[in-house]
Formats: C-alpha cells, sequence, structure tokens
C-alpha cells in the first residue's frame, strides 16, 4: 500500500459524483468520468454475457440512486444486452414490490439483493428461497452470507471494492474485478485498490473491504479479470 | 463561462398559441395510428364505441368522438388478459428496455413500460433548465429508482453533473456535504418530509442552512402539495422552490420561475380539462377533470386518459414567456368529499393539521367510507413522544378545523410512526376508507 493521499483528482472530466464505500468511515463523494461509466457497463456485460439469458429476458435491478456509479452502468449494459430492466428498491420497505414484481413478471436473474430486502420479504410474509426459486440471484456479501445453503436459486457475489465492482460469473467461483481498470492488492486481509487507466479522480491504494484470498488461476467463463471472495 | 438561453427549446416553449395547437393537431394525426395498433385496451374500447382513427379528421372530430380509458380500464385489461402493460402497450425486445412502477400508495403497483428514451425525460430536461442547471453544473437528485431506474440521462446529456442521493433523511449530511463542496445550483425532488428532517438535521449538525445552500438556483418539490409550514422553511433558507407533478403519466409537469402554475408541455401531451360528469370541456378558469392524450411516440399509448384530477386550466401567456398551459392541481377527484353537503378536499386540511406543532410533518387522512358523510373523521399523526397533552391536541385541532371548514369534525390522533406504516416509503395514502 502507498503512503500517500489514497485519492488525487485525475485526468478525465467528470460527469457524475459517485457514492464509494469506504470501510469504517463515511462513504466518500467521488466525481466519475463517462469513461468510467462506460468501462464499467463493458465489465458488467462480460460478466453477465457468462449466464447466456436471451434478449427479452426480464431482470430485476434493486438499487438506490445513491448506488448510481454501478448500477447507472448496470442498466446500460443490460439495454445493450436487450434485457428488460425492472426496478424497485433493495430496501426493507420496498420488499412488496420486489414480490410484486417476481410474482407478474417472473424475472430471471435479481440484481442487488440486500439484507433489508431479505428482512422485508420475511416481514410480509414470503420466504425469499420460494420467491427465488430458479433464479439467479446477486446479493451483497451479507445478503450472500444469508442465503449461502439455501438450494433452489443459484446464489452469485455482487460486491462493491470501494471504487470498483466485483462480480461473480455463471460459474461461481469468485467475484470477478476488473483487472483492466484496477490493480488490486489483498494486504493483511485488506483490499486495497489503484487505478490504472485514466480517471476523474485516481486511487492509489484505496482502501476497501476484507478479502480472504485472490485468484488468478483462469475462470471457465473465459474472462481474463481475477476473482476475489470476501 | 457561456451565455446560455433563459429557455432550453424557445422556439416550442414559447411558440405561438395556433402555431401550438397546430403542432398538437398534426402531432395528434401521425400518433393515433400508432396508438392504436400497440395497445389492445384502445382497441377494445374504440371498437365497443365503433370509432376507428380514420374516423378522426380533426382536433373537433377527436374531442366528439374519442373514448376515454381511466386507471380501472387498465387495471382490468391487465388482470382479465394477464397484461402488465394493461393493454398499453405490445412493444417488445429490443425496443422495449425496461418496466418501471407507480409507487404504488393507493394499491399494488402498477407496471410502467418504457424505451431507451422516453418522453418523460426529455420533457423533463426542460423543468430541469428552468431550475437553473446549466451545462457544466452539479446537480443534487435525490430520487426513488422504481420508477424510471437510475434516470440520470436527463442530466448527463444536458452536460449537468448529476449527484445522486437515496430519497432518505439517512442521506441527508452527506447532501449538505456535497452541497458545500461540489456548490450544486439545483436540488431534485424533495418531500415534505424531507424538509422537516433537513430541518432536524441541519440543526443537529450546527450548520447554516443559508450557506448549506448558497448555490442553489432552484428545488424541485413533488409527490404532494408542497405544506406551507415547509414552504416557509425553505423560504427561510434562501431556497426557490418548484413544484412538481405527473401529466397523467405522460410526462411530467413543474412549475416555472413565475409560479403561476404547473406548465403542461403542450408539444408532448394535449390537455383538456373537462366536467366530470359530461365529458363536455370546461371554460379556462373552471374547475374540471384533467384529460390527457400523450402527443408523441412512446412504448406505451395513453389515449384520453382520465386522470381524475381536479385541475384549473389557464391557456394565457404566462409570466415567464412561455405559452403552454399552466395547470393549477385541486385534488383526486375519487378523494373528494361532502361533508354535510360541503366538499372537502385533503388539500383544505393540510394548513390546518401542520399549524400544530405536534403535526407539523403533515400526515393525515381523511377516512372515507362514502363520498358524502355527515362528519369529517380525521386521523392526524403526531410526534407522540414530544406531546404529553394528546387529549387538548385533539380538541384544539377538532376545533380549528371545524372553526375553518365549517364542517363537523372527528379527530383521532396516531403516532407519526404508525400512520407512516399505511404506505410506501414516501408518503401515505390521504385518504382512506376507513
Amino acid at each position: 500500500m502507498t503512503d500517500h493521499s489514497p485519492v488525487t483528482p485525475g485526468a478525465s472530466e467528470p460527469v457524475l459524483v459517485g457514492r464509494y464505500l469506504v470501510p469504517g468511515h463515511d462513504n466518500e463523494l467521488l466525481p466519475v468520468s463517462q469513461r468510467e461509466l462506460v468501462a464499467t457497463a463493458h465489465f458488467i456485460q462480460d460478466v453477465l454475457e457468462s449466464f447466456a439469458f436471451p434478449m427479452g429476458t426480464p431482470i430485476l435491478v434493486a438499487s438506490t440512486m445513491d448506488q448510481a456509479a454501478h448500477f447507472y452502468p448496470l442498466e446500460q449494459a443490460a439495454m445493450v444486452m436487450n434485457l428488460v430492466v425492472c426496478n424497485a428498491e433493495p430496501t426493507f420497505f420496498d420488499a412488496n414490490r420486489v414480490e410484486s414484481i417476481i410474482r407478474r413478471l417472473d424475472p430471471r436473474a435479481i440484481i442487488g439483493v440486500s439484507v433489508p430486502m431479505l428482512e422485508g420479504l420475511m416481514a410480509s410474509g414470503h420466504a425469499p428461497d420460494i420467491l427465488f426459486a430458479g433464479r439467479v440471484i446477486f446479493a451483497d456479501p451479507a445478503a450472500h452470507a444469508q442465503l449461502a445453503g439455501k438450494a433452489g436459486f443459484i446464489l452469485r457475489l455482487w460486491m462493491e471494492v470501494g471504487p470498483a465492482l466485483a462480480i461473480e460469473c455463471n460459474h461461481g467461483r469468485g467475484a470477478h474485478i476488473d483487472d483492466r481498470e484496477w490493480l488490486l492488492e489483498v494486504v493483511e486481509g485488506r483490499a486495497h485498490l489503484t487505478s490504472r487507466l485514466p480517471r476523474a479522480c485516481d486511487f492509489h491504494g484505496w482502501p476497501g473491504p476484507g478479502m480472504s484470498g485472490l485468484d488468478a488461476a483462469a475462470c471457465p467463463c473465459g474472462l481474463a479479470h481475477r476473482r476475489v471472495k470476501p | 463561462m457561456a451565455e446560455y438561453s433563459r429557455y432550453l427549446d424557445e422556439q416550442v416553449e414559447c411558440m405561438p398559441r395556433p402555431a401550438l395547437e397546430a403542432l398538437q393537431a398534426e402531432r395528434l394525426r401521425s400518433s393515433l395510428p400508432h396508438a392504436f395498433a400497440q395497445a389492445g385496451l384502445l382497441r377494445q374500447v374504440w371498437g365497443a364505441k365503433g370509432v376507428h382513427p380514420r374516423d378522426i379528421r380533426s382536433m373537433a372530430d377527436f374531442q366528439a368522438l374519442a373514448p376515454f380509458i381511466d386507471k380501472d380500464d387498465i387495471r382490468v385489461y391487465r388482470d382479465r388478459h394477464d397484461d402488465p402493460a394493461g393493454g398499453l402497450s405490445n412493444v417488445k425486445p429490443p425496443l422495449l428496455k425496461g418496466i418501471g412502477f407507480t409507487s404504488g400508495t393507493t394499491g399494488d403497483p402498477t407496471p410502467v413500460p418504457r424505451a431507451a428514451r422516453t418522453p418523460y425525460d426529455t420533457a423533463t430536461q426542460r423543468d430541469i433548465w428552468e431550475l437553473g442547471a446549466r451545462p457544466g453544473d452539479y446537480a443534487c437528485r435525490v430520487m426513488f429508482t422504481f420508477r424510471y431506474g437510475q434516470s440520470l440521462n436527463r442530466f448527463l446529456h444536458l452536460g449537468v453533473k448529476p449527484i445522486p442521493f437515496e430519497l432518505s433523511a439517512r442521506e441527508l449530511p452527506r447532501l449538505f456535504k456535497a452541497s458545500l463542496q461540489y456548490r450544486p445550483t439545483t436540488l431534485s425532488l424533495v418531500s415534505n418530509g424531507l424538509i422537516l428532517a433537513m430541518e432536524e438535521t441541519l440543526d443537529r449538525l450546527k450548520l447554516d442552512p443559508l450557506d448549506v445552500f448558497a448555490s442553489y438556483r432552484g428545488v424541485l418539490f413533488g409527490g404532494e402539495p408542497l405544506g406551507g409550514r415547509q414552504r416557509a422553511l425553505a423560504r427561510d433558507w434562501g431556497l426557490d422552490m418548484f413544484e412538481t407533478t405527473s401529466l397523467g403519466d405522460v410526462i411530467g409537469t413543474s412549475d416555472c420561475r413565475a409560479h403561476q402554475g404547473f406548465h403542461a408541455w403542450e408539444d408532448y401531451a394535449l390537455v383538456e380539462c373537462l366536467d366530470p360528469e359530461t365529458g363536455q370541456p370546461v371554460a379556462d378558469g373552471e374547475i374540471g377533470e384533467m384529460v390527457v392524450t400523450s402527443l408523441v411516440p412512446d412504448v406505451t399509448s395513453l389515449v384520453r386518459f382520465r386522470t381524475d384530477d381536479l385541475i384549473v386550466l389557464d391557456r394565457s401567456r404566462c409570466a415567464c414567456g412561455r405559452t403552454h398551459a399552466r395547470i393549477r392541481l385541486l385534488g383526486r377527484r375519487g378523494d373528494q368529499m361532502l361533508v354535510a353537503g360541503k366538499s372537502v378536499m385533503p388539500r383544505d386540511v393540510w394548513p390546518l393539521v401542520e399549524a400544530e406543532t405536534a403535526c407539523r410533518a403533515g400526515l393525515f387522512q381523511l377516512i372515507r367510507p362514502a363520498r358524502q358523510v355527515d362528519i369529517l373523521r380525521l386521523r392526524v399523526g403526531y410526534e407522540a413522544k414530544a406531546c404529553p397533552f394528546a387529549e387538548a391536541l385533539r380538541q384544539r385541532l377538532s376545533h380549528s378545523i371545524e372553526a375553518v371548514l365549517q364542517v363537523p369534525v372527528m379527530v383521532e390522533l396516531v403516532d407519526n410512526a404508525d400512520l407512516l406504516r399505511q404506505g410506501p416509503p414516501h408518503k401515505i395514502p390521504r385518504v382512506t376508507k376507513q
């Protein structure tokens, strides 16, 4: 890890301000460039294509606006892939909408599953594992831990690693992180990110969440991106 | 810095009424066959009346012949045909890109199909411009995602840099931090509840609102009417508040700097103000039901959609220079009560409730078992922890509301938190059967 500031102004013009998680601290508001949004969308598309969802497949995207730096590119990627995005929020209060969308539109995948969503579903009498049956469930680390071991659906990890995103492909052997964009080091069980390409702000050893490991072995999906596990 | 025009689309926003009406007629002529082809509900309703788009040769034909549809028609079609779009769209991928949902305040959320680029996005850009955002500016964006997803294109395509936040009071410290750090020029969208939470959070963090909000040229408010207390608070903070609402689900509609009603972008939508009973037009300045027809191609086709909104329409030129009609929204027709023969709407009750400090959140419901009742029953939210003398509060409320509305009133007090559980997180149903 570097000993200078973990973030400095970059060369690219910002187009929005994103919210990035900083473990143990308040979230940071940092600018994002158009190139970064496009690169994130391409990365998400690469990972989602390993599932071979047919054109027109409905997917449920559960996000809040503050997650735009990652979920706006997801929606752009889904449009390019001709998937149909149905929207809800991953909150306790919006769990009824999640149930309604699943019942009426039968989405093949649900992206952005969180613990508050699971709690909201259970509080309104819906067992998540029954609702999720037969679907691909992309859950954040806390929700992933709650759902692990339950049968009937395909559970995959969707994880914010500070400004980066880590997503499990169809093969489920750890969450890919975009190696073109990020140099990721795991030091004493904690991720540290350094940006490789021009950004609205450059990252130098930005502190991410705890990581149990980094896997550089080839993935059957064919993506070169290394994989992390929380 | 570049100098920009007062208007985003000056030629259209300020076009003379005859030219605007000619444009509407042309767009209606070209859009009707498209709507008819893609909407099973329209074919069903028009077929039942023996009407076809080829019968519509003029605006007068349209007003004389075109049947109405309403939300119940859409729900019935949806359930009978197992069609999530309620018979308003047969558009499939790749044109169909997403399905958003209404808030679900009064029932199961209604799906709203969308394409990659929506009229809502492009029309809303005029409102963002009027708020004061210009290319290069930062704009705080507080919004839910269930309706339009991560709806940032309306900003990005203008060159305005959004700072997005979840619609939640817990975001406010970051919103204030962003306001001081990035000096945004606009904020959209705030609610009554969020303004009250702002007051508490500013106080708790010991922040000076005049400093925090110094860069804002305009703040967009929506979801329900802006309460008087909240309007006064915003004024004290130096904020120019603009209200917004939905123009029958075709596009949004917001007021301008003159604050003389919501501007309906009439190149996008034909707005009629009709007598709810006869379906005949009422004169400008008189109360009628808003009926909306989409004039631009979209994945859903609303034609003569009865919104249930009671409005007053004004087609005179606005002080801002625009020629598009302005709407004064009075409330939902289905919310109107006749109490001992006197009309009462939620808007009539609002200022009387929020005038009490313990009820400043403005949370209340009209109990409406029938349209006509003898006594106005109200369920009013209050801050139970901060108000030990609830019975005295209940009596004060009853007396003040009776004195102003001149109808018999029965008030039931409930804790704000309990009332908030009656609806989705962003707003509560203002009228309920029990």
